[in-house]
């Protein structure tokens, strides 16, 4: 055997075990869950049974599932899209928050009932109103450095604050309940699939997919990469470093907005306090499983929505708390990170370059 | 009249001082991190699990020391683990970071579910009494301002001083500094980078622990999901705020306290301005902190970086 051919093959392993090694550190993460719930007196083939049937076992469950794809795409690329400018937006949940309102507003107000035009608008307010709120900790930070981290967090707890005082007060719906009024029929988005709650808004998290991975083809997305990849040299190469963020955070902003519009306008119906079951956290970790790239987004948010389906069947049938879906991603995410290490190990084990 | 105005300006002001207590120790342990080079975003899940353990040792065994070791100590896993991703793996800090609030954010309500499912009453542990200090509470004025609190909040007062000293005027605290600033010579001149890192950001786990139990133990006698609402990302404003020095940080922490304290005595007096706007307030004051701070910041050298023996 010739040394070219002896080295081309342990490439080769490597590479095979770098694809490997996520998936194995996945499942590490699901046998660590099962220790948490084994050591509290929980059936673990049981529970992890009925997690798989919640999301497998019926139409309406598989529906469930596609339908929460559709919401972790769209808050998975907002943040992907900002990570890649290395934005490090964890402000999607409040930017879902005002795009739900955007929705909303336009729902119950004239131009919602108009057919046809009534759900374009929804999706281009929705689009609007989250990149508006995006904006702010944008421009706070190429205006006054303000760490875009810590910024976008807190603007979270306001974006909340906002909405419970609109729902307390100017848009609140006759009636005990802290509601809207209901949207139009107009703009509400049509049921693709009967006998589920699977709406039409899983095309645009299709198109908004499609349209990121073209978006990075761009020149602008060039400019945001490269502003990502290297602030300094960008500048040099007489880039307006600024104005990406600016673009950046916009962009992400609007897509985590469609989402909350489209929870408005596919399921709720009406804007409510609760309306995501903190979609726009998870989107972190998706952003970051989903190595920022729109496939990778579009497969993990397939993934983490089976077990969030699958765990509220768990919590219906078995009491096993909701907060076990959002461990589970998390300890997904810090064995995935873990799991780097074997393949640093390995390669170097190898006599490869390690970066 | 004038007396009246006098002690309500003093009501707020001891509330103040309840209310920038957990920040405070969150801040304080995270410079102690930030000075060694660790960034730890983590800070809000670490705190949470604190405040989840805290209450915990205090509802088994009612003794308020054995919870708050229970909350040290679970924080410090966490940082145990983010020590483990941040120093020995070399991971972004930042997505480390991302990944240890998340995990502790589950974790804490998880076990919380699990120990006590839903009861119509939620269980509670009695609020943590005070301790006036003789002699110095009657003081008027600054008698029930500064001597007249649970001992956290004496603790963490003491802990400003303390951590100065700890981190300028120790050999530890020299090694720390070196580390963050130049883990390169430091590891010249015989410093343990990997150690000192490890222990920095345990401690700094740690006293987020405290800080997190200070909301279950101090404030609420209940675990709720949540509960700290946001402390650890307002203790990372505060640790820029304060340029990574103990005393700038407690000027922070100290008005972060009395604006939170006068937005809830405003909504108790019922204000016109809705009670929403008021509780905005201490999330939208760190922001403009920071903006105000505009390029003044000046962060350890090798904050966020990772160091790797004989690397160039």
């Amino acid at each position: 055997m010739s040394i070219i051919s002896a080295l081309s093959q342990t490439r080769d392993k490597v590479k095979d075990v770098k694809f490997f090694v996520p998936f194995a550190s996945a499942s590490l993460a699901f046998v660590a869950g099962a220790i948490i719930l084994g050591s509290a007196g929980v059936d673990v083939g049981n529970a992890y049974a009925i997690m798989f049937r919640g999301a497998f076992g019926s139409v309406f469950g598989f529906g469930d599932v596609l339908l929460k794809t559709t919401s972790l795409i769209l808050v998975g690329l907002a943040v992907s899209v900002a990570f890649r400018c290395r934005q490090w937006n964890i402000g999607a949940e409040g930017q879902l928050y005002m795009g739900a309102l955007g929705g909303a507003i336009v729902g119950i107000s004239l131009i919602g009932a108009v057919p046809g035009i009534a759900i374009l608008a929804v999706i281009v307010v929705s689009f609007i109103f989250g990149s508006l709120f995006a904006l702010v900790p944008a421009v706070l930070k190429v205006k006054f450095g303000v760490n875009e981290v810590i910024s976008t967090v807190l603007l979270n707890f306001v974006a909340f604050l906002f909405i419970a005082y609109l729902l307390h007060g100017p848009i609140k719906a006759p009636g005990f309940n802290p509601y809207s009024p209901e949207i139009f029929d107009e703009s509400q988005m049509p049921i693709i699939f009967p006998g589920t709650r699977l709406h039409a808004g899983i095309i645009i998290a299709g198109l908004a997919t499609v349209g990121v991975y073209y978006l990075w083809k761009s020149k602008i997305g060039f400019e945001i990469r490269s502003v990502g990849a290297n602030i300094k040299a960008a500048r040099y190469a007489g880039m307006n470093v600024g104005r990406s963020v600016l673009i950046t955070l916009g962009i992400s902003g609007g897509l985590a907005g469609i989402a909350g519009g489209l929870l408005v306008s596919g399921v709720q119906h009406v804007l409510i306090e609760g309306i995501s079951p903190g979609y726009g956290f998870v989107a972190v970790i998706i952003a970051l499983l989903g190595r920022q790239h729109p496939i990778g987004v579009a497969i993990v948010a397939f993934f983490f929505s089976v077990l969030m389906t699958g765990s509220e069947t768990m919590y219906r049938s078995l009491g096993i708390p909701g907060a076990f879906s959002m461990t589970l991603q998390a300890l997904v995410l810090v064995f995935v990170l873990v799991g780097q290490l074997f393949v640093i190990w390995l390669s170097r084990r190898n006599g490869r370059g390690v970066r | 009249m004038a007396g009246e105005i006098e002690a309500v300006i003093i009501g707020v002001i001891v509330s103040g001082m309840r209310l920038m207590t957990p920040v405070l120790f969150a801040a304080l342990g995270e410079k102690i991190a930030e000075r060694s080079g660790i960034l730890n975003l983590g800070l809000e899940g670490m705190m949470l699990v604190g405040a989840f353990a805290g209450f915990m040792g205090t509802y088994i065994t009612g003794n308020y020391v054995v919870g708050i070791l229970m909350a040290m100590a679970g924080a410090a896993a966490l940082a145990l683990l983010k020590g483990f991703m941040s120093i020995t793996i070399r991971t972004n800090q930042l997505a480390a970071g991302l990944a240890i609030w998340l995990l502790g954010t589950g974790l804490a309500a998880l076990m919380y579910r699990l120990t006590f499912g839903v009861q119509a009453v939620a269980p509670s542990v009695e609020l943590m009494p005070k301790i006036d200090i003789p002699g110095l509470s009657t003081l008027p004025g600054i008698g029930p301002i500064l001597f007249n609190h649970d001992p956290l909040v004496y603790i963490a007062l003491l802990l400003v001083p303390a951590t100065y000293f700890f981190i300028f005027k120790t050999n530890l605290g020299l090694k720390i500094r070196t580390v963050g600033e130049n883990p390169k010579q430091a590891d010249a001149l015989g410093v343990d980078v990997y150690r000192i890192r490890y222990l920095a950001v345990i401690i700094g786990g740690a006293m987020a622990g405290i800080g997190g139990a200070y909301f279950s133990l101090v404030q609420t006698g209940y675990f709720l999901e949540n509960v700290t609402g946001g402390t650890g990302w307002i203790a990372l404003a505060l640790v820029i705020f304060g340029r990574w020095k103990s005393y700038w940080i407690c000027a922070g922490a100290f008005i972060f306290g009395m604006v939170d304290s006068f937005q809830l005595g405003l909504q108790a007096t019922g204000s016109s301005l809705p009670f929403q706007f008021l509780l905005m307030l201490p999330y939208l004051i760190p922001i403009a902190i920071l903006a105000a701070m505009y390029k003044k910041a000046g962060a350890p050298a090798a904050l966020a970086i990772a160091y790797k023996r004989g690397e160039r």
